[in-house]
């Protein structure tokens, strides 16, 4: 348990944002610094809502900070 | 990988790509170590702990005495007194982890393992009070085997409920800390 097929930038993020730390980052989304680490670690994939604020705080495009991972269970998009 | 060996991964980079961060880098290291329990894990094992070590008592003393076969002549009282005793050691230990550590509200991840929790808890709750309605039909049924060793009174009867309360509370502290280790 823990692997969600979603992979994140956040610790990259973090540091090339002068080094914001975890307490920093949980604050501006509206989390506890417990949540940012599972996130992080990949043990627990947030809500598309606390997705945005993060990469609202990083100021990207959400797709720059979760890269989700294709997997066999995943269909060709239809045309 | 391991989680530790990705620590460590990560700050070997930071000071190889930015040699001039090695302090920021050490003090983040420290930050990644220091993922002990969080004040909601804290809280929920003290009342984990407590739950299992007042009512383990309890019940102890209930399964002795019933098998002394000895009247419990302060059973309402016993009981009484064990939640009491249960209500103050959870006050005064959410107090001191209160004081200790900082309480921070409850986020979506908290409410998410919340739930989940819950569920395995009300699958126990209903697993034995189903139980519970199985051997009642049974004893007291249109005819009461021999072979059942115990009469169903009622204190007996609401004995095997708080029993299968406590475990579904059990069952819940339990997940809670499962889900916040092992993620979901």
């Amino acid at each position: 348990m823990g692997a969600t097929g979603i992979r994140n930038r956040i610790r990259e993020l973090r540091f090339h944002t002068g080094e914001m730390t975890q307490q920093a980052l949980a604050e501006r989304i509206g989390v506890t610094r417990q949540t940012v680490i599972a996130i992080e670690q990949g043990k627990y994939s947030p809500s598309l809502e606390a997705a945005f604020r993060i990469a609202l705080a990083f100021g990207v495009p959400l797709e720059q900070v979760f890269l989700y991972d294709r997997g066999p269970q995943d269909g060709r998009p239809s045309s | 990988m391991a989680r530790s060996d990705e620590s460590v991964m990560y700050t070997m980079i930071d000071i190889r790509i930015n040699k001039g961060y090695i302090v920021y880098s050490r003090q983040d290291a420290k930050e990644e170590s220091r993922v002990n329990l969080s004040f909601q894990e804290k809280s929920i094992a003290g009342s984990v702990a407590a739950t299992v070590l007042v009512y383990g008592n309890y019940f102890a003393e209930s399964i002795l005495g019933w098998q002394s076969r000895t009247p419990d002549e302060n059973a309402a009282g016993r009981l009484l007194g064990t939640i009491g005793l249960l209500v103050v050691i959870e006050v005064v230990y959410q107090i001191v982890i209160a004081v200790v550590d900082q309480p921070s509200p409850k986020d979506e991840r908290d409410r998410l393992v919340d739930g989940k929790a819950n569920r395995n808890a009300y699958a126990i709750l209903v697993l034995g009070l189903a139980l519970l309605i199985t051997c009642v039909l049974i004893v007291d049924g249109v005819s009461s085997p021999e072979w059942v060793p115990v009469a169903l009174t009622p204190f007996l009867l609401a004995q095997a409920m708080l029993a299968s309360l406590v475990a579904a509370e059990v069952v819940k502290g339990v997940s809670q800390l499962y889900y916040y280790r092992a993620g979901f």
